[in-house]
């Protein structure tokens, strides 16, 4: 049997519907944190997980694929090193100072097939181990696809059974909402309408540094998520949002509005261009196979991680 | 053993995606008693997660309110690329599931079953089922020290997990679990889920025999490939292991002839160890009396078999009376010499007969108990009269 993993460790759990880009969004965490600066950097914890996360990274930075789908649960074992600054205090009446220190974050990604959360999933059991993993997460990832979300609109349909089912599991804390924090990433910000609608919003503006990439604040991020809900393909999602602030402490959630591939880069610029920016690709028209154009720029992909594991953190430090 | 091919009709389903579909569903399947939906458990049940190597063969099992299916699931790429509707590439599964009693009349190998399942090309006119002629199974002839240890290793009811043999080819990981397996009563093989290859980072998969590349945290036994390490064997998995580690080739004909579907709890096995040793037993003592071979190699084997002196005159009644372990019963075998041809029948008239004998001994002792309680009854009566009259005077 492997080594037992540290009491430290933090298990966050992916949740979203089929092909909300959970494991793209996993597969480019590596290259997120060395575009981030030498801060944080993210190691397999064993052989076996070095090679995953090797391979997971190299589909996009040199084969230019997407991941396969995710065939039952993943369970990816990594370590995030790096340096946090921590206020120390000094001898009395001298106060407190920071103090750069060295942190090892033992990270348990869970990455579900999508299609578990369906209500349609036949195997109960898959299903079951599914909402074991999210109950017993430190934190969770709830990944919404606007583009899935306007071409099928399915999103309250895999929301709406998973969080019945934590809740009854919960229902030995009345009047209380789950305990768990969770990072909302809207995906797919690369994709033109999702940013002509941060556009029409007035929520897009733009990075001062080169390649001078556009973005959404994290503060707007709950407002584009919600006005991206209106235009379901069934209007269904509406409900989504104020569903999962029904059931999670508000002051426990957080919206990011993310990208794992990011924008196209055309390296002979170093700019973002405003008419050829798509990093997706479809090479053959008749086929739907989709590639990566360009190098990766991921958009908000190591912050929604960061976030929960501080906060998971600071929870366990009172 | 006969050598006339096994006809079984096999239930078949695709599951996979069509370039429309972002989910994976079942595509289309027969039309016979195990419905859509049971393959559509089955199949989701059974999955090894996601593979990056295929194909790749599971097996597994399910019912219908008819029968016990053994099921064969076969990952494969398809023949021209295939994307899903996000522009993923497409892995496609098919599922065979032949009742097990078809299966068992043979016996039927995995092996078998996989050469003729991934040949066939499912089409619409074959919704009632396919009709396809399976060799019958011949034991094979690799080396048997690793698949004694994981079939005996699969009898403490723990999964066990085959590491390092990562370069392997299919065709040989597949050969292994028949190798496992043709050390188990073939009535195992009605409730064993097993895989070529299971994704490491998928520790919820359900097989119970299984290839990786590492190991899950969960109590499996881990076993690998170029032993390097010594496993522990628990008791239980110990005393099969030394039961089958003698006249193995005479014993892995005896556990192909063990049909009848077995479950692999605790309790179960227990019973059907029981079995096996009087199914042994009574081979044992067939073969004091008229000695037999099933194949060359096997009369060879039997001849150089130390043995123990039989108490004279006490040969019927060793087959009951060599109860508690399961070596125990090896070291009690008779001298066999050898008999030109035997066939598969002889090993069930030899169980038959073993299970007369231990009937007829069940029948005297009940009787005895009988006497003995009929017995302590007068006495008590008589016991009782004497007290009265007693006391009457």
């Amino acid at each position: 049997m492997p080594p037992s993993r540290a009491a430290a460790s933090q298990s966050l759990t992916l949740w979203g519907p089929p092909s909300t880009g959970k494991t793209t969004f996993l597969a480019a965490l590596s290259v997120a944190l060395i575009r981030r600066g030498p801060v944080w950097r993210v190691v397999g914890e064993s052989e076996d997980s070095a090679r995953r996360l090797i391979e997971l990274t190299t589909a996009l930075t040199d084969a230019r694929e997407f991941p396969q789908a995710t065939a039952g649960i993943g369970h990816y074992r990594w370590t995030l090193h790096g340096r946090v600054k921590r206020r120390v205090k000094r001898r009395r009446w001298f106060g407190s100072r920071q103090q750069d220190e060295d942190v090892n974050v033992s990270l348990d990604l869970v990455d579900p097939q999508g299609g578990l959360v369906s209500s349609s999933w036949s195997d109960r059991t898959a299903q079951g181990d599914l909402i074991a993993n999210l109950e017993s997460s430190s934190g969770i990832l709830f990944l919404f696809d606007p583009i899935r979300e306007f071409e099928r609109g399915d999103a309250f349909e895999h929301t709406f059974g998973v969080l019945e089912q934590l809740a009854q599991r919960a229902k030995n804390r009345p009047g209380k909402r789950l305990p768990h924090y969770v990072a909302i990433c809207v995906t797919k910000f690369d994709e033109v309408r999702v940013i002509a609608t941060a556009e029409k919003l007035g929520l897009l503006s733009y990075d001062t540094e080169p390649p001078g990439f556009p973005k959404v604040a994290d503060e707007d991020a709950r407002e584009l998520f919600a006005e991206l809900c209106n235009v379901s393909r069934n209007g269904n999602a509406e409900l989504v949002l104020p569903l999962l602030e029904q059931h999670f402490q508000p002051d426990r959630i957080k919206y990011f509005v993310t990208s794992a591939i990011g924008f196209y880069v055309d390296p002979r610029k170093g700019r973002f261009d405003p008419d050829d920016y798509q990093n997706r690709v479809q090479p053959n028209p008749a086929s739907p196979e989709a590639r990566i154009r360009g190098a990766i720029y991921p958009i908000n992909v190591v912050e929604p991680v960061l976030w929960l594991s501080r906060q998971v953190s600071s929870d366990r430090a009172r | 053993m006969s050598d006339k091919p096994v006809q079984v009709t096999a239930e078949w389903a695709l599951w996979g995606k069509e370039p429309r579909d972002v989910e994976y569903r079942l595509l289309r399947s027969s039309s016979g008693p195990f419905s859509a939906r049971s393959f559509e458990e089955l199949i989701t049940r059974y999955s090894p997660g996601t593979l990056d190597t295929l194909p790749q063969v599971s097996v597994a099992w399910g019912t219908s309110s008819r029968d016990t299916y053994l099921a064969m699931i076969i990952h494969r790429t398809p023949r021209q690329g295939l994307y899903d509707a996000s522009g993923r590439k497409v892995v496609l599964t098919y599922c065979f599931c032949v009742p097990f009693r078809e299966l068992a009349a043979g016996p039927v190998s995995y092996r078998a079953m996989y050469d003729a399942f991934r040949q066939q090309r499912l089409l619409a006119a074959d919704e009632a089922g396919l009709k396809v002629d399976l060799p019958v199974m011949s034991l094979p002839d690799q080396d048997r020290g690793m698949p004694m240890l994981a079939a005996s290793l699969l009898l403490t009811n723990l999964p066990v997990c085959i590491l390092g043999a990562d370069r392997v080819d299919l065709g040989t990981r597949l050969a292994f679990i028949d190798s496992v397996m043709a050390l188990l009563p073939y009535g195992m093989r009605a409730t064993l889920s097993a895989s070529t290859w299971t994704n490491s980072i998928f520790e919820e998969h359900k097989f119970r025999l299984f290839f990786t590349s590492a190991e899950r945290e969960a109590k499996d036994h881990v076993l690998s490939w170029n032993p390097d390490r010594v496993v522990p064997v628990s008791h239980e998995g110990d005393g099969y292991l030394h039961w089958i580690s003698t006249n193995t080739r005479s014993k892995m004909d005896l556990l192909a002839t063990r049909t009848r579907p077995h479950d692999f709890r605790v309790l179960d096995i227990g019973q059907m160890v029981r079995e096996l040793q009087d199914a042994w037993q009574g081979l044992s003592q067939y073969e004091a009396d008229k000695p037999y071979s099933l194949d060359g190699s096997r009369s060879a084997e039997t001849r150089q078999q130390p043995t123990l002196p039989l108490p004279a005159g006490d040969q019927e009644g060793m087959a009951v009376e060599a109860g508690g372990a399961v070596g125990t019963a090896v070291a009690a075998r008779p001298t066999v010499k050898a008999r030109p041809k035997a066939t598969l029948t002889i090993t069930r008239e030899v169980q038959a007969v073993a299970s007369l004998r231990s009937h007829r001994y069940a029948k005297r002792a009940h009787a005895a108990t009988g006497l003995a309680v009929k017995l302590a009854m007068v006495m008590i009566v008589v016991a009782g009269l004497v007290l009265v009259l007693a006391t009457v005077r």
